[in-house]
């Protein structure tokens, strides 16, 4: 006898009480609804007679009262960390022999740069601020094409910029603060000691680097929805 | 048994079959602890699931969504580096001393 699996339209129905029970993100979802289906198909071979649904109650049991929310909730916990872990890993393999021939060039660059050639302060934080904001238009509306192709769903790497990303976007703007902060135009000319130099041009490399991970983010993420989706038009 | 006495060998056990395996999946990992221990340890999905999202995270698994049938199956491999391969070579010896530390305390005093 061929054993019985899980049809198109029964597995539309796991996921779509997946998606009930709030496991928003895609991947896991897709993880879980083969899961459920694999063990619904187990008590098929021992209990061909089983309807779908008694299989399913049964399945659903075994996760426990909370099991998926404590999963679902547990994932979310993860997400919070991604990005973070993301900008870290993006830092230690710039600190490392040689790339860190570059960040200290620029930042010693930027540090006489400012002494020096006081007048190129201004011109240096706005051209920096500039490309903050151009940086932050293009990703917004990059990230809202995503989403929206998404349709309420998550991915990992959507769900972790959308979480840190948009408040680490402000970090963008460290360069034209500090030429607020730093500008002798608006009675504010902060920089008197050698560390009011060494603080704007470190904090001006953190900005980059955030930038940098950003975008390389936002570019696994685009790849990794894009999969996601054809992935789930099985259950469309 | 008890899960609390799986619970601080889980990740273990996981890099463990993975790592056996080639590649794995969690409800194939699930039936492998069960087939192994003929039942006597029973993996709990709520556990199963943030651990590998876990070991992922860190970098120790890598995945991979696949088409299997009719529908989508994320499998899981041992990530390539010398991290991975550590956390490997330390866990045989690590449970054995384990083991073998809980039977000292266990094990019946001689009389007489």
């Amino acid at each position: 006898m061929d054993k019985r699996t899980v049809s198109r339209d029964e597995l539309k129905q796991i996921y779509d009480f997946c998606r009930r029970k709030d496991i928003q993100y895609l991947e896991l979802r897709m993880e879980l609804v083969d899961h459920i289906a694999s063990r619904i198909e187990e008590h098929w071979q021992e209990k061909p007679g089983l309807s779908f649904k008694e299989a399913f109650r049964s399945v659903y049991q075994s996760f426990g009262i909370f099991g998926l929310s404590q999963i679902a909730a547990q994932h979310e916990n993860l997400v919070t960390k991604r990005f973070y872990s993301a900008i870290w890993q993006e830092f230690l393999s710039w600190i490392k022999a040689p790339q860190i021939i570059l960040p200290l060039a620029l930042s010693l660059g930027f540090f006489y740069g400012i002494q020096e050639y006081s007048y190129l302060v201004p011109i240096l934080w706005v051209a920096l601020g500039a490309f903050a904001l151009g940086m932050v238009i293009y990703l917004y509306y990059f990230r809202r094409k995503l989403k929206r192709a998404l349709n309420g769903d998550q991915s990992i790497l959507m769900g972790s910029l959308y979480q840190w990303g948009m408040t680490l976007y402000l970090l963008y703007f460290i360069p034209i603060n500090n030429w607020f902060l730093y500008s002798e135009k608006f009675g504010w000319d902060m920089a008197t000691r050698t560390i009011d130099f060494i603080i704007p041009s470190f904090l001006s490399f953190a900005a980059v680097l955030v930038m940098r991970v950003t975008w390389k983010s936002l570019q696994k993420a685009k790849s990794q929805t894009e999969g996601l989706l054809l992935r789930q038009e099985v259950f469309i | 048994m008890s899960n609390s006495y799986i619970k601080g060998f889980l990740k273990d056990i996981l890099l463990h079959l993975i790592a056996e395996r080639g590649e794995s999946y969690g409800y194939e990992l699930v039936k492998m602890v069960e087939e192994r221990t003929q039942g006597v340890i029973t993996l709990n999905e709520g556990a199963l699931y943030p651990v590998l999202h876990q070991l992922e995270h860190k970098g120790l698994l890598v995945s991979e969504m696949r088409s299997t049938g009719s529908r989508p199956r994320k499998y899981y491999r041992i990530a390539i580096g010398g991290e991975p391969q550590k956390a490997l070579a330390n866990i045989e010896g690590e449970i054995e001393a384990y083991l073998g530390a809980l039977h000292a305390i266990f094990k019946k005093p001689a009389h007489g």
